[in-house]
């Protein structure tokens, strides 16, 4: 009976044998059974061998290991206590949801893979500990990406996938009460595998053709070919046979190289189960063309429209409505101090910044630095003997939120901008995404023309990748300004709470003549009227996710729909008919500041 | 603290295929750590992080009181040495390699109170952090572009003044920290702000190797490294011994060889043409062209020594153009067409 996790079953069986695979990450919708499967994969290990569940939660110091309380106190000098990556040496590590993990956590994660251990050097501890295990991780990518130096440290990047055809879902359902077990045949063949994998040598030619696979695919990782190899190598063991045969090469093709693709290319034999194009979404595959976020269909953008009752009328709001045309950000969470250098800091969740005075129902107890503080009171204070905490000396820790922006660009690509306005456009948006770096903002791009709009940059990219998605984008067609702002929707909704970003930013590029309605017009309505009878309901839904919008206005003659439009957004106006690159991304700036 | 490293095999530096670039830049700064380091950039699974250790690996170990240095406290020389001596062991230790793990505190970074003699003997101690243990060696920043802001500008400043000042906690500690700065990142992961590019020294670029020959040759290192370790090194020893002793006679020549003014002249030239702010650029050029013509073994700086260290010596100092399409390696090379 075929089943969706059949590559992952394999993968997890190959990692199981050949632990210089590094890891598996599967990849898919929830409801796929991913999870029970990743947990089951621990009998495929003898037993006793460590198997550590990484929470999404966890804090550094349990990562990597910190304190241990009740030993320190006890022996009156810093004594550690090992986190979960040193438990997991030797054995697996397991993280769900592994793309939601906090991206400190998901550095430190990829480091110790690279590395076999465990540094720790914090708050005044100094310890290594040895860190070799492998990794298994789930994610559902619809839920954004999982971080690409991580996806670059495992051979494995598997789907997950939801079965089409009627048998093979009744059979899941019959059999979906039953607590998932790995056949114990597998395990046996793992077993023996194991044994087996000492005495497989790769001949040369083998190694020629994944290499050459890997230059045909345009691999960009000199690593992905060494998995490659030792996952055929890894197959030719499960099957218990030497020498390598062609069909443990496809494997390695299929499961290891086509997933880290930058180039399409039919690679795989045709009697292979899946084609590569099935592959999940690396990240570097699909950001080129396509969102990773799920595009809207045609029913969630009816429910916008008919959720219009929801929107406040916009002319109560627009009273209250600041003159700037950037509304207040939303105040940082627990912020300490207020201001620009506050931005950031509190005292629950981010980075551990420094210690302050405080009672621990503040915050959490900075241990160390109130014992540093105890010592140096303690000798003015000429306390004989051991050293006594008092409450002068209790420090609670302060944490510093990177809390950048989200600035989406929307950039009309459509047949009345000329083509000129297109490229000035594209390089004010590469020249802002350069300055943002210093203020931790995150860019994301959105094209727009004939009858759809694109994320063609996702937030989070460099400007390397910018420049390739802008040089390569197709202009003219009509002007689908809400299909634009439907997707400004999505990435300021879902995505920003995602990003832990401070809040949103619209920036708009267009001459603001929608000509394309989202939804087809009905019978001899005017279509540019039903098209701007959209973009004015989506743009009132979009303004409360916005802390600030701008409309650059590209048009040649005064007049038309911007002003609206910007009114609309709760925004600012800016007619720049014939503005250079440079002056769009000094507005752009200025008002950013102002936010700051 | 003692470094486990020494104890896990590393792989040797002679063993890495490819790369040039990435290799010569390194071994200017080994030549001459005066260059002011190097930032790697280019794509993941390339050897970056291999090759800086390796390097530290190959140089010539050095005197233990070399690596160690002595403390100011309060402004006042105090004599004692930053690592006890008897700590440390032999006398000769290999070049400090420090890799800067991704979840450092400041505190670890630069130095702190050393929490357990202040309390059991409640005196205040200066324990140092991997800022003195670097001293003398390398330290690697692997992904520049993930690490907190606070504690890159922590170790740009120090890197650059090569002494290390902590004032905290009741301490007033000065100490020299003198080290190789290198860092490393993905140019799709995010950029790098300008004003940080311009303090490392050298630029390298580095990108996957296509060349399936290469490739294949990468692989079967690899796995004959991990299958055998002592066999591997054993094999290419008489290649690392070749190119330390290189290193060592180039260090050697370094303070005898010259550039003159003409090409001097044609440095400054080029760093015009390329528009190119400030005169890091051409001072860079020409400390990394002396570097250069020591490694190839001779005392007058040729043509060749400041066309081969002039990209990776400028790349990062040009000023940016949103829409520049061509490679700024490239336009260097341009550049140099009619001035070399």
């Amino acid at each position: 009976m075929p089943h969706g996790l059949d590559d992952a079953r394999i993968a997890l069986s190959l990692v199981a044998i050949e632990p210089g695979l590094k890891g598996v990450l599967i990849a898919g919708p929830s409801g796929t059974g991913k999870s029970v499967l990743a947990r089951a994969a621990r009998m495929l290990w003898p037993e006793g061998t460590p198997f550590v569940e990484v929470p999404l939660g966890v804090t550094m110091d349990r990562l990597v290991g910190g304190i241990d309380l009740e030993r320190t106190l006890a022996a009156g000098r810093p004594v550690v206590a090992p986190g979960l990556l040193a438990q997991a040496h030797g054995g697996v590590l397991y993280v769900d949801e592994i793309n939601l993990l906090q991206p400190e956590s998901a550095n430190v994660l990829h480091h110790t893979l690279a590395t076999g251990q465990v540094r720790l050097e914090r708050e005044g501890l100094s310890e290594t500990h040895s860190a070799e295990f492998v990794l298994i991780g789930t994610f559902n990518p619809a839920e954004g990406p999982v971080s690409p130096a991580l996806l670059d440290r495992v051979a494995f990047i598997v789907p997950a996938k939801t079965l089409k055809d009627v048998p093979s879902r009744a059979h899941i359902a019959a059999t979906a009460h039953q607590s998932y077990t790995i056949p114990s045949d597998v395990i046996h063949m793992v077993e023996v595998g194991r044994e087996v994998m000492q005495y497989i040598s790769v001949p040369r030619n083998t190694l020629k053709e994944l290499c050459a696979a890997a230059t045909a695919l345009k691999v960009e990782s000199n690593r992905a070919e060494v998995f490659a190899v030792r996952c055929a190598m890894a197959n030719t063991a499960l099957n218990a046979r030497v020498p390598i045969t062609q069909g443990d090469i496809d494997l390695a093709v299929r499961l290891v190289l086509a997933p880290r693709a930058t180039r399409h290319m039919e690679i795989a034999k045709p009697d292979a189960t899946q084609t590569p194009t099935e592959t999940p979404p690396s990240r570097e595959r699909t950001e080129g063309r396509s969102s990773d976020a799920p595009k809207p269909d045609v029913g969630q953008v009816g429910n916008l429209s008919h959720n219009q009752a929801d929107v406040k009328p916009m002319d109560e709001e627009e009273k209250h409505a600041p003159l700037g045309l950037l509304r207040e950000p939303s105040k940082a969470e627990g912020g300490t101090a207020a201001g620009k250098r506050g931005r950031g800091l509190n005292l629950r969740r981010g980075r551990h910044i420094r210690s302050l005075p405080g009672r621990p129902g503040r915050g959490q107890l900075a241990l160390v630095d109130t014992l540093k503080a105890a010592a140096l009171n303690a000798s003015s204070r000429r306390e004989a003997g051991g050293v006594r905490v008092q409450r002068e000396d209790l420090r609670i820790k302060q944490f510093r939120q990177r809390t950048g922006l989200l600035v989406v660009f929307a950039v009309d690509a459509s047949g009345s901008m000329a083509l000129n306005r297109i490229n000035t456009a594209k390089a004010a948006a590469i020249s802002l995404l350069q300055s943002a770096y210093v203020h931790r903002d995150k860019i994301a791009l959105i094209s727009f023309r004939r009858d759809r709009a694109e994320t063609i940059l996702s937030p989070g990219g460099g400007v390397a990748k910018a420049r390739r998605v802008l040089e390569s984008l197709p202009t003219g067609g009509r002007t689908p300004l809400s299909a634009a702002l439907a997707e400004v929707y999505q990435l300021a909704g879902e995505k920003a709470c995602h990003l832990r970003v401070a809040g949103t930013v619209l920036v708009l590029i267009t001459d603001a003549r929608s000509n394309q309605p989202l939804r087809s017009a009905p019978e001899n309505a005017d279509r540019e009227t039903v098209a701007m009878a959209e973009v004015e309901r989506l743009s009132k839904q979009i303004r409360p996710l916005l802390v600030g919008a701008l409309v650059m206005d590209t048009r040649r003659s005064s007049g038309g729909n911007g002003p609206d439009l910007a009114r609309w957004l709760g925004g600012q106006y800016v007619h720049l008919p014939k503005a250079s690159a440079g002056q769009i991304a000094e507005t752009v700036q200025g008002e950013m500041a102002k936010l700051r | 603290m003692r470094e486990q490293s020494a104890a896990s095999p590393i792989f040797p530096f002679t063993a890495i295929v490819g790369q040039e670039e990435m290799k010569r830049a390194l071994l200017l700064n080994a030549v001459d750590p005066g260059i002011g380091g190097v930032m790697i950039m280019g794509h993941r699974g390339t050897a970056k992080s291999t090759a800086v250790r390796a390097l530290a690996a190959l140089l010539p170990p050095v005197r233990a009181h070399e690596a160690k240095a002595e403390v100011f406290i309060q402004g006042v020389r105090t004599g004692i040495p930053l690592f006890p001596l008897e700590e440390s062991g032999p006398d000769l230790i290999p070049v400090p390699f420090v890799d800067l793990p991704l979840g450092a505190t400041e505190d670890r970074v630069a130095g702190t109170l050393d929490i357990e003699a202040a309390l059991t003997r409640g005196v205040k101690v200066f324990e140092p952090g991997l800022l003195a243990r670097a001293h003398g060696g390398f330290l690697y920043i692997d992904e520049v572009n993930l690490l907190e802001d606070h504690l890159v500008d922590l170790l740009l400043d120090v890197a650059a003044s090569g002494v290390n000042v902590v004032e905290r906690e009741g301490l007033s500690v000065r100490h020299p920290a003198r080290f190789v700065l290198v860092g490393s990142g993905n140019p799709e992961e995010g950029d790098l702000r300008p004003q940080l590019l311009d303090r490392f020294g050298l630029h390298a670029h580095i990108i996957t190797l296509t060349d399936v020959e290469q490739r294949v040759e990468i692989v079967t290192r690899a796995e004959a490294f991990r299958a055998n370790p002592a066999a591997f090194l054993a094999e290419r020893e008489p290649k690392q011994i070749a190119l330390r002793e290189q290193i060592v006679r180039a260090r050697g020549l370094l303070p005898n060889t010259q550039m003159s003014h003409q090409l001097l002249l044609r440095a400054a030239e080029l760093c015009l043409k390329l528009g190119v702010d400030g005169h890091r650029g051409e001072i860079t050029i020409a400390r990394a062209a002396r570097a250069h013509a020591a490694l190839e073994g001779h005392r007058d700086v040729n043509t060749d020594d400041v066309r081969d260290v002039a990209v990776m010596s400028l790349r990062h100092r040009l000023r940016r153009d949103p829409l520049e399409e061509i490679d700024t390696g490239e336009k260097i090379e341009k550049a140099m067409e009619g001035i070399m």
